[in-house]
């Protein structure tokens, strides 16, 4: 019986190895997108065609949509794992500066392309104690499916000061509960509900859409 | 939650996987013959037969039928048959068989509706045999059972011996599951029997010492179990009960879910609540291994199975209730939700720890059912191709259900039913 729990534990020690592993792998596929995104929008600003535009906000979307599915990924593995915490730490932070990253590019770029884009921080905690994070959760996921590339969510965990750009953006946007929410620099705190969500995001649209019509 | 959820996982896990080997160990250890008694009887004891009956009338004459037709001297036989305040035509056609096989010792007594064990006593009280046999009236024992459960009393502290109780008939699915339970559950008795840790002597042919009945004041009357009972009574006097292979008795398995859940209820919270009212046996070293180990097992396992069953609904309950309050954040605009949804499945997401930890249960569950159809000298295949498949896939589904129903009883105070 003894070998068994042996060959269980190695079993879940291996397991998590792979998933760091692949996580890496992902990491670097992602770094490499990243890189090649930037280079993309430099070239699009250098030459000053932004014909090149849409092409470029499409692989655009799909990186963040990926960088997003990573995160919840990671999130998964976390909480299933007992073995390798800080390589998982590691990831996390590598994930987190991608996300800034990219907020970064997609705000450089907003005007070149002039795109009409809303950016969304979403501050969470993986605490059980934040019960609304899963509601919050659910009406940014819709929100998304919604507006599809119009909004960029990006979603912080709040509690994880391992990485210093957390404790930075906090103080910036004044996080002191979750889930909070900062639509373009206006601070939503506590519980946010689709319909005020809707209404401050269409707000900074500068077009109208139907999907502010619902 | 999770905490306890992990943590009750792991105790099951420890104790099936601990006792899975054990009993293989013990298995491996001892002959397969050596319990069973290959001498004759050399005579021939008075035995009395009670055949408790409640609203019987489907199966009273066949039981009848299947105890007079028993290779056994006639006027070494006392039949009877306690009609306890059944409605139906019970009592009329034992009346007639009693008039038609009058060659036979056989009496009725009819008594207001008492339960099971009522009956019992009634029988005991007029029971004249040196040995004491309680026969479900759905039940039907072999021609040779009762020669071939005798010879087992060879000492003076056995006070049971049990047979191996086959299925009559498998006609749905349901029965074909049940038909393959009953024959790991006598196999698994039969390991109890070699280590002494038998703790239920079922209805349907079980042979006592007469005179322990009535030294023990026979069976409780207010019992959900009254079988289980008097084998806990049993253990806790020190007699030994001895399980054979043999000798066969059929019966009747629930042919409807409703009745295979009712009768299951009653047995696992009978079970429960007589392993509770005898906890002193539990890890009292004086009943050595039925202490020990066995009364234990059954109770912790009763326990983790409502505490498994409890943390599955709630972990059902739970994410289904937040998912639906989550929806009505975004004003139950589900077409919106579902409109993007990508199916994204990575191999990498699943606990393979606790798949391992299940196959290691499953193949050890595996060989145990390949050794109980060995012992029971049937094959896999003789009552369809898919009674072993279906045994495997539905059996804890069934049991899951009813140990909801029992975790659901005990919550709301709902503990005495039959």
């Amino acid at each position: 019986m003894f070998c068994f729990f042996i060959i269980g534990i190695l079993i879940g020690s291996q397991l998590t190895s792979e998933r760091v592993k692949f996580l890496q792998e992902s990491a670097t596929e992602q770094a490499i997108d990243f890189e090649s995104l930037q280079a993309q929008y430099l070239y699009v600003s250098f030459t000053n065609d932004n014909r090149s535009c849409a092409a470029v906000e499409q692989t655009f979307e799909a990186n963040v949509e990926q960088l997003e599915d990573t995160r919840k990924q990671l999130e998964e593995f976390i909480k299933s794992s007992q073995f390798n915490q800080e390589s998982y730490n590691q990831l996390k932070r590598r994930y987190i500066i991608s996300q800034v990253r990219y907020y970064l590019l997609a705000k450089s770029t907003q005007e070149i392309c002039e795109r009409d884009i809303v950016t969304l921080f979403y501050f969470f905690s993986e605490d059980s104690n934040c019960s609304d994070c899963t509601n919050q959760g659910t009406v940014l996921t819709y929100l998304k499916r919604l507006f599809k590339d119009k909004l960029l969510v990006f979603s912080f965990d709040g509690t994880f000061e391992e990485e210093p750009f957390i404790p930075i953006l906090k103080k910036v946007y004044n996080v002191t509960e979750f889930p909070t929410v900062i639509v373009e620099n206006q601070e939503l705190h506590g519980l946010q509900n689709r319909d005020t969500l809707l209404e401050e995001i269409c707000a900074h649209f500068k077009g109208e859409y139907p999907e502010c019509q619902i | 939650m999770v905490l306890i959820s992990e943590i009750a996982i792991w105790i099951a896990f420890v104790i099936a996987s601990y006792f899975l080997i054990f009993w293989l160990l013990v298995l491996l250890d001892e002959d397969p013959n050596k319990h069973t008694v290959k001498k004759k009887l050399k005579h021939f004891p008075l035995t009395t037969i009670v055949i408790p009956a409640f609203n019987e009338e489907e199966s009273i004459v066949d039981t009848l039928q299947s105890v007079t037709n028993m290779d056994y001297p006639k006027k070494k036989l006392q039949v009877i048959v306690v009609n306890d305040g059944s409605s139906d035509n019970t009592k009329s056609l034992t009346e007639k068989y009693i008039s038609s096989h009058k060659d036979y010792n056989i009496e009725l007594i009819t008594q207001e509706n008492k339960g099971k064990g009522a009956a019992l006593n009634a029988g005991i009280r007029k029971a004249k045999g040196e040995f004491f046999v309680c026969l479900d009236a759905d039940s039907e024992p072999r021609k040779n059972t009762l020669k071939l459960l005798l010879p087992n009393f060879d000492a003076p502290d056995i006070a049971t011996v049990l047979p191996l109780m086959k299925l009559k008939e498998t006609t749905n699915f349901l029965q074909k599951v049940q038909w393959s339970e009953y024959l790991i559950n006598f196999f698994y008795k039969k390991l109890m029997a070699i280590l002494d840790c038998v703790h239920v002597s079922p209805g349907p042919f079980s042979v006592y010492r007469t005179s322990v009945l009535k030294k023990l004041k026979g069976f409780d009357e207010h019992n959900l179990t009254e079988d289980l009972e008097i084998t806990l009574r049993l253990q806790k006097n020190n007699y030994r009960i001895v399980q054979t292979l043999d000798a066969e008795v059929l019966t009747k398995a629930p042919k409807k879910f409703s009745q295979f859940y009712s009768q299951r209820n009653r047995w696992y919270k009978g079970s429960l609540i007589n392993m509770f009212r005898y906890r002193k046996l539990m890890f009292n070293k004086k009943y050595e291994e039925f202490g020990m180990q066995h009364a234990p097992r059954v109770m912790s396992a009763g326990i983790l199975a409502l505490v498994l069953i409890t943390i599955t609904i709630l972990d059902l309950i739970k994410p289904a209730y937040k998912y639906i309050v989550s929806l009505y954040h975004i004003n139950f605009d589900i077409i919106t939700l579902i409109k993007g949804y990508t199916f994204d499945i990575s191999f990498l997401q699943f606990n393979y720890t606790n798949v391992f930890y299940a196959l290691v249960i499953f193949c050890l569950g595996l060989i145990i059912i390949y050794f109980a159809h060995i012992y029971t000298k049937e094959s896999w295949k003789s009552r369809g191709r898919l009674a072993v498949p279906a045994y495997l896939v539905l059996y804890s589904i069934l049991l899951t259900l009813v140990w909801m129903g029992i975790a659901f009883d005990f919550m709301r105070g709902r503990i005495q039913k039959w």
